[in-house]
């Protein structure tokens, strides 16, 4: 376990460093513009954003397996805080991740026409960099609608049977 | 504590306990194949608990109450889960060696999660007071659902015997 997280540690900090190294050069290098090293950044950022993620499930996850010894009703409120959290991420946060590289990668096609360099195969790469961001969304929207939400909607229905909702009057 | 102390209080907890983890399984588990499933989940469960557990308190309870939150948020696939029942429930050979046993188990299996977790602890000779500490409720809301449980197992009970 320890093992594990420092490892995630290592390549998290390896990514900064290699993303921050890339930001110093696109400031300092003309000819390392912010056009021609899109690609080169996004994906580092992208592997940054993937190891803290990643970060947060493996410490989600010790916390769940210990959780099992506490009683029944902490424990499957913690389940569902956590499944909750992923959903929310899946709906809210990777659109706005996903959109914000997009994005950048229009703006980087833009500096090049604006600098008269003109339409170029430049423009195969963020058609690339778009199929590679529909396939990621695909996958989650996948992941959310055949395992997370079915699995949030059976703990939320064991919580309610718990909290005695489906008692009658007459049994209390 | 060491790995050693844990893999030692792990062991020896299987060893005497093991008949707690494998009655939850069976109860919260259609196929001998889930069941399977479902007890290494307890298992890992019970091993990463190790450290967690006070001296002093009762084993057997501290392993009830792991067991029963492992595999009340233990859910499968209700699809590909009916595929393989069908298929499972036509091949031969298929009964348990102690039909009544499988008939009660049976049984329990059609009650609901929090429903099982309440009729094996007093099947177990669990107090109404440890159940309600397990499970997070008053003794006396254990003590009222006990009862229609025990109506709603003596009504299924008694319309499947002749």
């Amino acid at each position: 376990m320890i093992g594990g997280i420092l490892v995630l540690a290592a390549m998290l900090l390896t990514g900064t460093l290699t993303f921050w190294q890339q930001v110093e050069r696109a400031l300092a290098d003309n000819a390392y513009t912010f056009a021609n090293s899109y690609l080169d950044m996004a994906v580092t950022l992208a592997g940054v954003l993937m190891v803290l993620r990643g970060l947060v499930y493996v410490l989600r996850m010790q916390r769940e397996l210990r959780n099992f010894k506490d009683d029944t009703w902490s424990c499957l409120e913690l389940l569902i805080h956590g499944l909750r959290d992923d959903v929310r991420s899946i709906r809210r946060h990777l659109p706005i991740m996903l959109g914000g590289l997009l994005l950048l990668g229009l703006l980087s096609r833009l500096q090049l026409i604006l600098g008269g360099v003109g339409f170029n195969d430049g423009w195969a790469e963020l058609i690339l960099v778009g199929i590679g961001v529909l396939m990621v969304y695909a996958f989650f929207r996948y992941r959310l609608q055949v395992h997370v939400r079915p699995r949030l909607e059976a703990l939320e229905a064991v919580r309610r049977e718990l909290a005695g909702d489906s008692l009658k009057p007459d049994d209390l | 504590m060491t790995r050693k102390e844990q893999n030692d209080q792990f062991t020896a907890w299987i060893r005497d306990h093991a008949g707690i983890l494998h009655k939850v399984a069976r109860a919260y588990s259609f196929q001998p194949a889930e069941q399977e499933d479902l007890l290494q989940e307890i298992y890992l469960a019970v091993w990463h608990s190790i450290p967690g557990y006070k001296a002093g308190s009762k084993v057997s309870s501290y392993l009830y109450r792991i067991a029963l939150n492992r595999a009340i948020s233990w859910v499968r696939r209700e699809s590909a889960y009916r595929r393989k029942l069908d298929q499972f429930q036509s091949a031969p050979g298929a009964s348990a060696p102690d039909s009544r046993l499988e008939f009660l188990y049976a049984e329990i299996r059609q009650l609901t999660k929090t429903e099982r977790a309440l009729i094996l602890m007093q099947l177990d000779g669990f107090s109404y007071e440890e159940i309600g500490l397990i499970l997070g409720l008053s003794t006396s809301n254990v003590g009222a659902r006990l009862t229609r449980i025990r109506q709603k197992l003596a009504t299924n009970l008694k319309e499947k015997t002749p």
